[in-house]
């Protein structure tokens, strides 16, 4: 692979959530039972003869929404076209797209890849209908299920920018989630309405020049979009190196093989004959609806209160990202974290807001107040959170404490003083209970005591545990320690 | 009561409104002459056997200047649910829809009888109804001729007194020349006036349901009923709001409009020296009821035919593209286990008929890449031009003029073999869909074989009302009277009832 580098762009098909198809009335549903197969058709989206589509405008309200969210242009009148071709999933023998005037041209998705902000320029996204889903039957026969058929589609063109798999499965992370957040679309890989064919070529470093590319299809998961992409630029590389030439032609990833190989139907090569759908009229957008997607994607905004500023992050993770990593210095994990978690991001504002530590805001937040929330599904507010991490700084308790006051604050609702109280810690021990029970430990303890008296020092935090052992964790280790060296006449 | 069934729509919802017969009475009678007269004529493919007391014994309700009650005849290329609907076509054979074209639910909804589908030209490619993948239909006046297409059945059926007012389609005059042939009233609406849901395409662009009648006022009534806001086709622009009857009785003067008679269609080249000299006659009662007779130059009309047929095979190529056996039609239960391409090959070459196959291929090749440049694209941006010269035409005339056909009906087989000939039989028609006007063939005078031959008007874009209410004051002027074709008349007399 020295010395070539790989060029990759990406089209995904994105379902767009919608109640009814793109254009008739039937439920926007994916089979889930095969005997829920064919429920949700009806004389339009099954291309009787005689039927007219009409355009569903809840999946142009959520493209607009996109379309604002990613900085794109809007065309202000985008035409349908036919793209026509013969396959039986395919019930009009066309399927309604738009082509010279995508509703969607340019902007550009931001996501965080190796610790940085990154852009992905769009070509375009334009609306199209979905096709019927084929099952291949055992017995060698092939099942249609009309279903999906119609279903709204939006196919969105990335430049050809990546460099890398990973890089691409960073970008379609963020997108996926963009999607999610706006309620645009599930964006479900396994359920198929997240569907990504990377196109991929590879050139000697230093190139500009685009050599010829193959399409990938039916990948079903990022892990195997970046096995498939991997061996792919391996390929091609090889096929260079040896002085052949690629072929442009549309590759699937076979899952046994372990490597990607050419489909029959060389699509390629067919010619579509698009030309304008007469059925349905130009969809022109007014500036009203542009300004009404503006107000909308404004709802989907994140607004942070960080320390007296409001900070403002478009739904996506990317710009929260940038924030924890390049100004808060966290480390993109722990970032990850709370930019996936807006109720986290919002806690460690608040409770940095009153501990200023925001080390030991992060340590309890991520990994003591998380999974004891999650596993109870409770929430505590940030104040007795705060409340607990400043304790334990002052020392009042120990951590190995503080988490059990947690917890006891989740389960029961208790104020952290009540629950300190409760479980009995931090109150000091009276001055003859003490004297007993470190007497009782350095008696136990001979082997200690007597490496500490030839001054092995450091044997003497071995009788700090075991008189916090036996006090249950009540003591002061500071105090402790004072009265263990007084009883040994240190 | 028999001579009842030469009447207009109009005149038997009068009879209907002073009870002087009930619906029932009529569509039996109706029923009994159809089926009667049909084996002569084959206007049908289906042809409803018995009157359903359900839809015969709903009463006459007296609606405002509505069609009502009256027997229709509906092409077979509109859906029906309680027809098979073929489009002419054996790809199609035995097909039953599982839903009504918006026009034949509001048929039904405002009671009117349906009594069959009319033959057609296979998806209404053609002139003549020859290219029926089932049987041609005869014209009335001679049956040695044919009745046009490719509303043939519609037109023979509205002549011979088989249904009073018909449905049809009209994608390059395919209502307005069998008009014209059986010496009816044929109305292609301005596009989108009536919706096309229901309709199976030929030519999205340019399809648009017409009607034949008896008279001008029957065709006011029609749109009254049918022309309404449907949901269901993005393309239709009807509102609803005019009543096209009042507007025809209101507006009745014809003095000081100015019609332009097409030059170049009034061209002894083109145009049998018979029909341009009925033309003359027709032009001459115009001027006597005050209409200013200007000549006006269509440029482009050598590129009237090629463009209609680059863009209408190129729409059907895609159009008829769903017809693949799997969902409905032909082959849908034969050998299951075929493979893909055999499936295509063996649905669609026994299926569709040559000249669907012609237009097929062309319009493939038309849009295909590399020649959508030359043929396609060019093709669009010349209806661009048509359309703008027709706008610019009707700044300086309210109506144009034109013969509906070259010719009087040909004889059957006449131009079969010949497609050229037989498209440029479409010369005088096509105008009105590619400038998508409103136009109307109207009945003039019989020739001197006792054919009838027909004359155009075409109107500006939605005003359908206007052009109507022109129609009507010719027809006044010219005291035109539905005639009934001898050999229906003399069946007429014959028949027992």
């Amino acid at each position: 692979m020295r010395g070539y580098q790989a060029v990759i762009g990406v089209e995904i098909h994105v379902q767009i959530q919608s109640k009814r198809k793109q254009f008739c009335s039937c439920p926007a549903v994916n089979t889930r039972e095969i005997s829920d197969a064919n429920k949700f058709t009806c004389p339009i989206c099954l291309g009787h003869p005689g039927v007219l589509p009409v355009l569903n405008s809840e999946s142009v309200r959520n493209t607009l929404l996109l379309g604002i969210r990613l900085n794109c242009n809007i065309a202000k009148r985008s035409i349908f076209a036919r793209k026509n071709y013969f396959y039986p999933d395919l019930p009009k023998g066309y399927q309604i797209t738009q082509y010279h005037t995508p509703l969607l041209t340019g902007g550009e998705v931001e996501y965080f890849y190796e610790g940085q902000l990154k852009k992905a320029p769009l070509e375009r996204a334009h609306l199209e209908e979905d096709t019927a889903k084929i099952f291949y039957l055992e017995d060698g026969t092939n099942f249609l299920d009309f279903n999906r058929a119609g279903i709204p589609l939006l196919e969105i063109v990335t430049e050809p920018v990546f460099t890398s798999p990973r890089e691409v499965v960073a970008f379609l992370e963020e997108l996926r989630f963009i999607l999610r957040e706006l309620e645009i679309s599930e964006a479900n890989m396994e359920e198929g309405n997240f569907r990504c064919e990377p196109n991929i070529s590879v050139r000697p470093l230093g190139s500009t020049k685009l050599l010829t590319k193959t399409e990938i299809k039916n990948l079903n998961s990022f892990g195997t979009l970046i096995k498939a992409l991997e061996y792919e630029i391996q390929r091609q590389t090889e096929v260079w190196e040896s002085g052949e030439k690629v072929e442009r032609e549309t590759m699937r990833w076979d899952e046994h093989l372990q490597k990607t190989v050419p489909m029959r139907m060389k699509e390629t090569q067919a010619d579509y004959r698009y030309f304008d759908e007469p059925d349905l009229p130009p969809l022109v957008i007014t500036d009203e609806q542009i300004e009404m997607a503006r107000r909308e994607a404004e709802k989907y905004q994140r607004k942070l209160n960080w320390d007296g500023r409001e900070l403002i992050f478009p739904a996506g993770t990317a710009r929260q990202m940038e924030f924890l990593v390049s100004t808060l210095f966290l480390s993109t994990s722990d970032a990850k974290l709370f930019a996936l978690n807006p109720e986290y991001l919002e806690l460690l504002s608040e409770v940095y807001q009153i501990t200023r530590d925001l080390k030991e805001t992060i340590i309890w937040l991520l990994q003591e107040y998380k999974p004891l929330s999650e596993t109870l599904d409770v929430r505590l507010s940030p104040n007795i959170i705060a409340e607990l991490i400043q304790i334990k700084k002052q020392g009042a308790v120990t951590t190995a404490q503080a988490r059990k006051v947690l917890a006891l604050c989740a389960k029961s609702g208790k104020s952290v003083q009540e629950a300190i109280e409760e479980l009995g810690f931090g109150k000091t021990l009276d001055d003859e209970e003490m004297t007993r029970i470190c007497g009782k430990v350095i008696e136990e303890n001979s082997k200690a005591v007597n490496d500490i008296r030839r001054g092995k020092v450091q044997a003497l935090k071995v009788l700090v545990g075991a008189v916090m052992k036996e006090t249950g964790g009540r003591a002061n280790p500071i105090m402790v320690e004072e009265k263990l060296k007084y009883l040994l006449n240190l | 009561m028999k001579h009842m069934l030469s009447l207009t729509a109009h005149e038997l919802m009068k009879l209907y409104a002073r009870s002087e017969l009930t619906p029932f009475e009529l569509f039996e009678l109706q029923l009994a002459f159809a089926r009667k007269i049909e084996p002569r004529i084959n206007s049908f493919l289906s042809l409803r056997s018995v009157v359903d007391e359900e839809v015969g014994k709903v009463p006459y309700k007296n609606a405002d200047n509505l069609l009502s009650s009256v027997p229709v005849s509906v092409k077979d290329i509109l859906a029906t649910k309680d027809f098979t609907t073929t489009a002419g076509s054996k790809i199609l054979e035995g097909y039953l829809p599982p839903y009504d074209a918006t026009v034949v639910s509001i048929l039904k909804e405002t009671n009117n009888f349906i009594v069959g589908k009319t033959n057609l030209d296979e998806f209404a490619m053609g002139s003549s109804t020859e290219n029926s993948g089932y049987y041609p239909t005869l014209n009335p006046w001679d049956t040695t001729r044919v009745p046009g297409g490719s509303s043939g059945g519609g037109a023979s059926s509205v002549a011979a007194l088989q249904a009073f007012v018909g449905l049809g389609t009209d994608t390059g005059g395919s209502v307005r020349q069998p008009a014209s042939f059986c010496g009816v009233f044929g109305f292609r609406p301005t596009y989108g006036m009536l919706s096309r849901f229901g309709l199976i395409a030929y030519a999205s662009s340019l399809d648009q349901v017409g009607i034949f009648t008896r008279d001008v006022l029957d065709i006011a009534y029609a749109m009254n009923t049918l022309s309404k806001p449907d949901p269901l086709d993005a393309t239709c622009i009807a509102t609803g709001d005019i009543d096209f009857v009042c507007f025809i009785e209101g507006n009745t003067n014809t003095e000081g409009l100015r019609l332009g008679v097409i030059s170049g269609l009034m061209n002894e080249q083109v145009i049998d020296a018979e029909v341009l000299e009925l033309c003359e006659e027709s032009l001459r009662i115009l001027a006597g009821a005050g209409v200013e007779i200007v000549s006006v130059e269509l440029p482009f009309i050598d590129y009237l035919l090629p463009c209609y047929y680059i863009l209408t095979s190129a729409e059907a190529s895609s159009n008829l593209a769903r017809y693949d056996g799997i969902r409905y039609g032909l082959g849908v239960d034969e050998a299951p286990r075929r493979n893909l391409k055999e499936q295509y090959y063996e649905v669609r070459g026994v299926g569709f008929g040559q000249e669907v196959k012609r237009r097929i291929l062309l319009g493939t090749y038309v849009l295909s890449a590399g020649y959508a440049e030359k043929y396609y694209n060019q093709a669009r941006q010349l209806r661009k031009i048509i359309v703008d010269s027709i706008d610019e035409i009707f700044g300086e005339v309210d109506f144009l003029f034109a013969p509906t056909s070259p010719t009087p009906a040909f004889k059957l087989g006449e131009k079969l073999d010949d497609p050229v000939k037989m498209w440029a039989s479409d010369v005088c028609v096509v105008l009105a869909n590619l400038a998508n006007i409103p136009s109307i063939s109207v009945p003039g005078w019989l020739n001197k074989e006792a054919l009838p031959v027909g004359i155009q008007f075409m109107g500006r874009r939605g005003e359908d009302a206007r052009l109507l209410a022109f129609a009507r004051a010719y027809e006044v002027s010219a005291s035109l009277r539905f005639r009934v074709p001898p050999m229906v008349e003399e069946a007429l007399n014959n028949f027992e009832y």
